[in-house]
């Protein structure tokens, strides 16, 4: 009798186990939400200067960044300090990236602008319906009182996010993705003034990059309406929906590539569709690159379809399997 | 209405209709079912890791109203059978116990870990990234290779756009062919 009260007591385990999985992540707080605005707002409402670290794969890679706001808008440089120099001029949406060794520029225009601190797609959205927020703790960071919030994604599309906001202006100082508990890239703040003074000449090119002994070499996109483009995506996953779809050079290409963007509020993933060339042979499969991206290759009838991602391998592969030639 | 029902789901339905097709589902039983039903199947094909159909309270129910019978049937022949049979149904029962607790273990590993990945081994040395795509898994049908395609750089540089960190990945060494001195020269290393 003992020993069938003990078999009673472990299904009952089990199920409870099981009961525990089937249920919902509830809804996140409203404070949760308003720090996440805050997160978002403050690039737009703040000046700051400083030197962040990007850590993926067990390397680190410095970049110095300085940010002003006037009435004209947001305007950036972003140096990168480790190996070749790179610097990024950003006034709003218009990008500049300079390469002084070799004397090029390319330019940008960007429809969306993710960079750290500037992490999210503005206005942030949807995010609540695809991650559960928390109010972590808090903790110093950059010398910083901040607040750390944990964004646990609400299924296994996508990877789970820790970010730290600066308490007073709502700058995010660190963030990091996760995989389960391994932490798979980072952005931190080392160093960082905020609401310091910033003249123009500190977010502007200087002298010796407005020569006419540079080659510039412009990056076009044109966005597409709806019904367009000549693919389509069947069954997105859970959570997702097309941001952009837009045609696009890449580099020194003669042929525009067909490109689409996903969204799931903090997660994006681009689609790249170009017919393969009589002499390439192109490579179909998954790849795994640096940090919290990867990347699926497939080829339909002579075009070849490459899927890439901060989301987990199988997502990109339910992504770039969905995607189909209109008929 | 239906195709309307479905249209919404896709999120292909034109704006002006959708609080009609909320509205009629507000109000009408069938095509509530019809919604479940949707969504119960794009779960499926999608599989999810979660359907939209809870299943706990049919299943809490069911087991509440089936009686459970514990008591094993006890031989009155003799003794020593009878401790036979007590020392049998121990045996079963811890049997079924461990069972119970390996299944617990393993539902809560398929739920706090992660599906982990193998990842292949790099075999070429010739690779033109400094951090080169690695090939982690293989779909059906789809041949391997170790080579990343150069491209790939470029897909990266554009998708920056969307993601933070991407200038700063995926950059190239060992540069032997233009396209890659070019992208070397674009991002460094």
């Amino acid at each position: 009798m003992m020993s069938c009260r003990i078999v009673a007591l472990f299904l009952l385990l089990v199920i409870c186990l099981q009961t525990a999985w089937a249920q919902e992540l509830s809804l996140s707080s409203e404070s949760a939400l308003a720090w996440i605005k805050k997160m978002t707002d403050a690039p737009r409402q703040h000046n700051f200067s400083g030197t962040f670290v990007y850590y993926a794969d067990s390397q680190i890679e410095t970049s110095r960044i300085v940010h002003k706001i006037d009435k004209s808008g947001e305007h950036e440089k972003i140096e990168v300090l480790d190996g070749m120099p790179r610097i990024v001029f950003r006034h709003n949406d218009e990008m500049r990236c300079y390469l002084p060794e070799s004397k090029k520029v390319y330019t940008e225009r960007r429809w969306f602008r993710k960079f750290f601190p500037d992490y999210i797609l503005y206005p942030a959205d949807g995010i609540d319906k695809n991650y559960h927020i928390t109010e972590a703790r808090r903790e110093r960071v950059a010398g910083r009182e901040s607040q750390v919030l944990s964004l646990i994604p609400r299924d296994s599309l996508r990877f789970g996010y820790q970010f730290w906001i600066d308490s007073e202006s709502g700058l995010l100082l660190k963030v990091t993705v996760t995989h389960g508990n391994e932490v798979i890239e980072q952005f931190a703040f080392a160093q960082l003034e905020i609401d310091s003074e910033i003249s123009s000449e500190q977010v502007n090119p200087d002298v010796s990059m407005i020569s006419n002994d540079w080659k510039i070499t412009n990056l076009t996109a044109s966005l597409l309406n709806k019904g367009e483009l000549k693919w389509e995506i069947t069954s997105l996953p859970v959570g997702f929906r097309k941001l952009v779809e837009m045609k696009r050079n890449l580099t020194e290409k003669p042929t525009l590539v067909d490109h689409i963007a996903l969204t799931d509020g903090l997660a994006t993933v681009s689609i790249f569709i170009e017919p393969i060339d009589k002499n390439e042979s192109p490579m179909a499969g998954l790849f795994s690159s640096r940090g919290a991206i990867n990347i699926y290759v497939r080829t339909v009838e002579a075009n070849k379809i490459t899927t890439i991602g901060e989301v987990p391998l199988e997502t990109i592969k339910l992504i770039g399997d969905a995607v189909i030639k209109q008929k | 209405m239906k195709n309307k029902l479905s249209s919404l789901m896709d999120g292909e339905l034109e704006r002006e209709n959708v609080s009609d097709v909320i509205a009629a589902i507000k109000r009408e039983e069938e095509l509530r079912e019809e919604w479940k039903v949707y969504h119960l199947i794009g779960d499926t094909l999608r599989q999810s890791s979660r359907l939209s159909m809870n299943i706990s309270p049919g299943v809490s129910h069911k087991l509440k109203s089936e009686p459970t019978i514990l008591s094993p049937i006890v031989s009155v022949t003799s003794t020593s059978s009878t401790n036979k049979q007590k020392y049998k149904v121990f045996a079963f029962s811890i049997a079924a116990s461990v069972f119970a607790m390996v299944s617990g273990w393993l539902i809560m590993q398929n739920l706090y870990e992660p599906r982990t990945i193998i990842v292949a081994e790099q075999t070429n040395r010739d690779n033109n990234l400094n951090a080169p795509p690695v090939m982690v898994a293989t779909p059906p049908s789809i041949y391997n290779f170790s080579h990343p395609p150069i491209e790939m750089n470029d897909y990266l540089f554009v998708h920056r756009e969307f993601s933070p960190g991407v200038t700063l990945r995926g950059q190239v060494t060992n540069v032997n062919i233009n396209s890659a001195t070019e992208y070397h020269e674009r991002y460094g290393r």
